[in-house]
């Protein structure tokens, strides 16, 4: 399988952000390119999928075990994708799928309680080689691992993906409405608690 | 405090270096190769150790408790002891002397005792100490 994109399979030298989703997905139905538009969509959407299950599981080991999953899962279904919903957000769905359904697993093998388990993630992050925050972001964290899990990725996707409500909605399945509640109550209990610590 | 504005927003999380050059091939070896969810289940090294040590640790924690747990007496006899009492009388006929020979064979104070006296010396002794309590505070 190629993974470096190279003339001689496509006749052209497309670097991955510049392709369409519409590209990619006429591509990939072409049997002589399905490889090559897959490895292109993983590099569009490597860091965008990566970065957002980080921010769930936090741990890097773990998010790159659930990136690995979530992207097996795409070329599984890819040819199966209707076209109704956008690719990026087909994509964020299936990322924060396998996301939560990874967190609920790591609860079962290891017996964590429901609540306990983000606390744990707060008290890694500190000595994570792979965090660099300083004092407030570190605090910034821990306030956004205390809120609840829905919320949490809610928060997430807007203030850190920046992506719109209408988006949102389709990925997580929630009307634009409760999103914004989610939000502003995700963000009140942020600064009230780095208010309060 | 406004997350907007008095916090900046960045990304405080890191990766390995080239981390992202390398993330589209493990895929494509992972697809080529079938696997799943292999690297979910998987023990990383140092949950295995830690696991592994846990379970030493209660293992020597359990056979610590065993060796101190009290030595019960089973006191139920079989149908052959019970046999073996009858058919052998001098097993439970034991008088007191034979109590007392035994005591004073096995117990290390027996050696206090002055096998040199003489019943004169005894006479002399009870004469001069002929209260019973007197013989008793003694003992």
């Amino acid at each position: 399988m190629v993974v470096v994109p190279s003339k001689n399979q496509t006749g052209s030298n497309l670097v991955s952000e510049d392709i369409s989703d519409k590209e990619l997905l006429e591509r990939f139905r072409i049997p002589e390119s399905k490889v090559y538009s897959y490895n292109l969509l993983v590099r569009k959407y490597q860091q965008k999928v990566y970065w957002h299950i980080r921010r769930i599981v936090i741990d890097h080991d773990d998010a790159n075990d659930v990136t690995q999953e979530t992207f097996i899962k795409i070329w599984k279904n890819l040819s199966g994708f209707k076209e109704e919903a956008q690719l990026f957000t087909w994509i964020y769905r299936i990322a924060t799928n396998e996301s939560l359904t990874f967190l609920r697993k790591k609860r079962t093998r290891f017996f964590i309680p429901l609540i306990h388990v983000e606390s744990k993630l707060a008290r890694t992050l500190k000595d994570d080689n792979f965090f660099s925050g300083d004092e407030i972001q570190l605090k910034l964290q821990k306030a956004i691992l205390k809120l609840p899990e829905k919320q949490r990725i809610v928060f997430n996707m807007k203030y850190y993906d920046e992506l719109k409500y209408e988006a949102m909605s389709e990925v997580l399945g929630t009307s634009v409405g409760a999103l914004k509640a989610s939000y502003h109550h995700a963000v009140k209990k942020i600064e009230e608690y780095l208010k309060s610590n | 405090m406004d997350i907007n504005k008095d916090i900046k927003k960045e990304n405080s999380f890191k990766v390995p270096e080239n981390y992202f050059e390398y993330l589209p091939q493990e895929i494509t070896e992972r697809i080529k190769s079938g696997s799943q969810s292999g690297t979910v289940f998987t023990l990383r090294p140092s949950i295995a150790f830690s696991s592994l040590a846990l379970l030493s640790l209660l293992a020597f924690f359990l056979i610590y408790i065993s060796q101190k747990s009290p030595v019960t007496t089973d006191y139920s006899f079989s149908d052959n002891d019970i046999q073996q009492i009858i058919d052998n009388p001098q097993l439970y006929n034991i008088d007191d002397n034979s109590i007392d020979d035994e005591y004073l064979s096995s117990s290390s104070e027996a050696s206090i005792i002055n096998e040199n006296i003489s019943d004169d010396e005894i006479k002399t002794f009870l004469e001069d100490n002929n209260n019973a309590s007197a013989i008793i505070n003694e003992l």
